[in-house]
């Protein structure tokens, strides 16, 4: 990376344990504000425990609404930490040094969070263990495996195992690291779960051999998690959800939303530990990068949804998209179409707006707007059509209990993080120190340029 | 000769007339096929560019030159779209744009990716050309003629890469837009096997995997018959070879969330075409066989390490590739070609059975073929089977040097 400033072990270790072993004032406001409104979902989560989905705006035919809308957004920012990690230590890029474990932890409380919502939208959450667990062995009751509801606990603990043990493994070091550097009951627990990491070669073979394969076994499973949610709508038979394109179209939606996220954690990490010598402009340049061919893919499906829909002489499809593109629907259709391609992708183009880390943070927030307007256009409009032979209508307004869970949501995966860095090291310090060793700089003509030890 | 051939099985079919579509369907199939392979085989020598990548240098020409077939893909479209069925009561992706949607439209379009690829071509073989004109002395008139007046000062280089950029740009936008152009007139004429959301995707990822493909298949010949061994490595097979094995996972991706998403639905009309008569029933042993070629195989054998990382296990996952995208191409085309009831009916009642080709479609399919490798295999004579200033490029910008007891490559990445 060109912009590396040269640092020794020493310098690196004490900042990337910074944020573990200093508590800055800002960490405690952060703390409380995000434990107050996890608190408030925490509220609205015992409203809908003990009164039921009537506290929820959903209603016939409107059965999915913010839980779902959430879940699907949620499980898309999940797929940024194997996008960046997995894809990026496969082809060895040299940028996805800093990256990588911010958007491993961010996929493990993505997902958590996601499974959260689907068990809070069956409104009676000790239920769900029936549809989703071969439970009752006596009486050969068990659940329908042609049921999401078998699908997705599947799809999403494979994919939170695999998460968990990827963020894990390339922990292992750095554990070991803070074992080394604390004392006390800290050192005990660092101790404990770096399992006797010496650090020898043997070790570290172990340890590269673990992260490629576990990199190369995590691939199919992060492609399976978003089409499996997909699948959800695509299987049935309701017009505007049964669409072929969609597990495709499902997964770059939620590279999309994943690694636009990514980037505010980056500024968020960056500004709050101080870590400009290892988070660069140089960074955000790179995954801006990504981001427009990312938006141009997803703006390309979404095309081809469209217009098939509404080409295709299918008059329940056409309706259906008829709808999504009429007031008021149109407004927040023409809005996420603003947010996910016609304002970032241009700004994107530009390499002094890339290198601008505030322009990057709001570019990426202006596209997990759109991305979560997206989910919404997909399920609710579908299901609020008129169908022939349905005898109730509807209306969806999401009442202050489903608000405050949207709301808790993101509080709930910004406090984990927040917790996170407080325990681990936010940056992997053995990954930061491998990058200063393979560094050369040679001179060609005039110039000295940077060099790296293999593509 | 075998060309010459092709021409006299389109002139047998062309004397059976336009009117009746059925005939035609393994002639779009080859130049489905060959739309796909010859368009798409340049996007691997800007992608990896794009990506700062060092290890494309001794690819560029091989992935390039393909464009040229091109050529012949504009002759083979044109009597095509007399065969697209009428637009008059359906809507179309023109939305009944006047002026001659979507024939007229279409070819200029095709016409447009087809100069592209040569512009592309040209710009990034300038310095060899300026090269080759230097060395004959002035008497190359195909290099006096293309190389302009280039001598290598910095700003010509500037104006060359900016070139190659902005034109390597155009071209991947532009491929994927008359790809999907093209395969979205398809699906609008609502013809059964056609008209699926997924088709213009799945289209366009044959065409990604064909690119990587044929890219190696020109690199495996070009490096045998001119003994360019110490040129073109093992390092370019690997590193292509890894793209191909994703590609080769993304077309499985797409069948299968097309096939399962048709299969949970049981919607009958989805059913006869998508499974009767494009995976399973009538068909199967040509889905088999593409299946095979295009995933199975190429998992099977891209998966290991060894093989990878030869010239041998990519080259033939390649050849298997290409001939599991010929045989994709047969099923997309000559049953939807074959149906001839009214496409607003939207069904079709009973799956249709690919028959053998006739003589004409041999013919047209050999010819077609040989077509192709004719105007590549010029283009390689003609410019020069490498990249000459990229592999020069490459040697400045790769130092060994040494760490700790081993001595390391280091490639060089100017900003």
């Amino acid at each position: 990376m060109h912009e590396r400033p040269r640092l020794t072990p020493i310098q690196i270790n004490r900042d990337l344990l910074r944020s573990c072993l200093e508590t800055p004032l800002v960490f405690y406001v952060l703390l409380l504000l995000l434990m107050g409104l996890v608190g408030l979902g925490v509220v609205a989560a015992t409203l809908l425990v003990t009164y039921g989905l009537g506290v929820t705006g959903l209603n016939h035919p409107v059965f999915w609404g913010f839980f779902i809308i959430n879940f699907v957004f949620w499980v898309g920012i999940s797929h940024a930490g194997t996008m960046i990690s997995a894809i990026l230590r496969l082809s060895a890029a040299e940028w996805r040094r800093p990256v990588v474990r911010a958007a491993e932890v961010m996929t493990v409380f993505s997902l958590m969070t996601a499974a959260l919502f689907v068990v809070l939208h069956t409104g009676r959450p000790w239920r769900t263990l029936y549809w989703a667990f071969p439970y009752d062995f006596v009486r050969g009751i068990w659940p329908d495996v042609r049921s999401p509801l078998v699908w997705d606990p599947s799809a999403i603990f494979t994919y939170l195992t695999g998460s968990i043990l990827f963020v894990y493994a390339a922990l292992i070091p750095d554990l070991a690291l803070a074992r080394d550097k604390t004392t006390g009951w800290r050192r005990l627990v660092y101790g404990v779960l770096c399992l006797g990491w010496r650090g020898n070669a043997r070790q570290w073979k172990l340890l590269n051999a673990t992260g490629l394969l576990l990199s190369a076994l995590i691939l199919p499973v992060f492609v399976s998690v978003h089409s499996i949610v997909s699948w959800d709508f695509g299987m049935s038979l309701v017009p505007g959800w049964h669409v072929h394109i969609f597990a495709p179209y499902f997964v770059v939606g939620a590279v999309l939303s994943g690694v636009a996220a990514v980037i505010a954690l980056m500024a968020v990490m960056r500004s709050l530990f101080r870590l400009h010598d290892y988070i660069r402009p140089e960074h955000f340049d790179m995954i801006g990068r990504l981001l427009i061919v990312v938006a141009l893919a997803w703006a390309y499906f979404y095309f081809i949804d469209v217009i098939f829909a509404l080409l295709s002489k299918e008059e329940a499809e056409y309706e259906v998209m008829k709808l999504r593109l009429s007031p008021p629907y149109l407004y927040l259709f023409l809005l996420m179409i603003v947010c996910n391609v016609f304002l970032p992708v241009p700004i994107w183009m530009f390499r002094r707006f890339r290198r601008n880390i505030g322009i990057m943070v709001w570019t990426a927030i202006v596209v997990n707007i759109g991305m979560w307007l997206e989910r919404f256009l997909i399920i609710i409009p579908t299901l609020q059509r008129r169908h022939p032979d349905a005898f109730a209508w509807g209306d969806y307004s999401a009442s202050l209990v489903e608000i405050s869970l949207v709301i808790f949501s993101f509080a709930n995966v910004g406090l984990l993080l927040l917790l996170f860095s407080k325990v681990f090291p936010v940056i992997p310090i053995w990954e930061e120190k491998e990058g200063h060793i393979w560094k050369r700089e040679f001179r060609i003509g005039k110039l000295r340029l940077p060099a790296i030890v293999r593509e | 000769m075998l060309f010459l051939g092709g021409v006299a099985g389109f002139a047998i079919r062309l004397g059976a007339g336009l009117e009746d579509r059925g005939p035609w369907g393994y002639y779009a199939a080859v130049f489905g096929f060959l739309f796909t392979v010859g368009q798409a085989a340049p996007m691997v020598s800007f992608v990896p560019r794009l990506a700062r990548a060092r290890w494309h240098g001794p690819l560029t020409r091989a992935s390039q030159v393909v464009a040229v077939a091109g050529l012949l893909n504009v002759l083979l479209f044109i009597p095509l779209l007399w065969l697209v069925p009428s637009s008059a009561v359906r809507t179309t992706v023109w939305f009944d744009w006047p002026w001659g949607a979507p024939h007229f439209y279409d070819t200029i379009f095709v016409l447009m990716l087809v100069v592209n690829g040569f512009a592309f071509l040209w710009v990034q073989a300038i310095p060899d050309l300026a090269a080759l004109r230097v060395q004959s002395g002035g008497t190359h008139r195909l290099a006096r003629l293309l190389s302009g007046s280039f001598i290598g000062t910095p700003k010509q280089w500037k104006v060359q890469r900016i070139g190659l950029a902005v034109l390597g740009g155009c071209y991947v936008m532009n491929f994927i837009f008359v790809q999907s152009l093209i395969s979205l007139d398809y699906v609008m004429t609502l013809v059964p096997g056609w008209k699926s959301s997924m088709f213009p995707a799945f289209y366009s990822i044959n065409g990604l995997l064909a690119a990587t493909a044929m890219t190696i298949v020109v690199m495996a010949v070009i490096r045998r018959f001119y003994g360019l061994q110490r040129y073109i490595t093992v390092d370019q097979f690997w590193n292509v070879a890894k793209i191909m094995l994703a590609l080769n996972l993304a077309w499985a991706y797409h069948w299968w969330a097309d096939f399962l998403t048709t299969w949970y639905g049981r919607v009958p009309r989805e059913t006869v075409v998508i499974i009767g008569t494009r995976s399973f029933g009538e068909n199967v042993w040509l889905f088999v066989a593409a299946f095979f070629c295009c995933f199975v195989l190429p998992l099977l054998i891209l998966m290991w390490n060894p093989w990878r990382k030869s010239v041998a296990g990519p080259t033939v996952v390649a050849v298997l590739s290409l001939i599991g995208i010929f045989i994709q191409r047969i099923i997309d085309y000559v049953p939807a070609y074959l149906n001839t009831q009214d496409p607003l009916d939207h069904e079709l009642h009973e799956a249709i059975a690919i028959p053998w080709p006739g003589l004409p479609d041999v013919l047209i399919i050999v010819g077609g073929i040989a077509g192709a490798v004719f105007l590549v295999t010029w283009a390689v004579k003609a410019l020069g089977p490498l990249s000459n200033w990229e592999m020069q490029e490459g040697v400045i910008l790769r130092r060994n040097e040494k760490f700790l007891n081993a001595e390391v490559p280091y490639v060089i990445k100017p900003q």
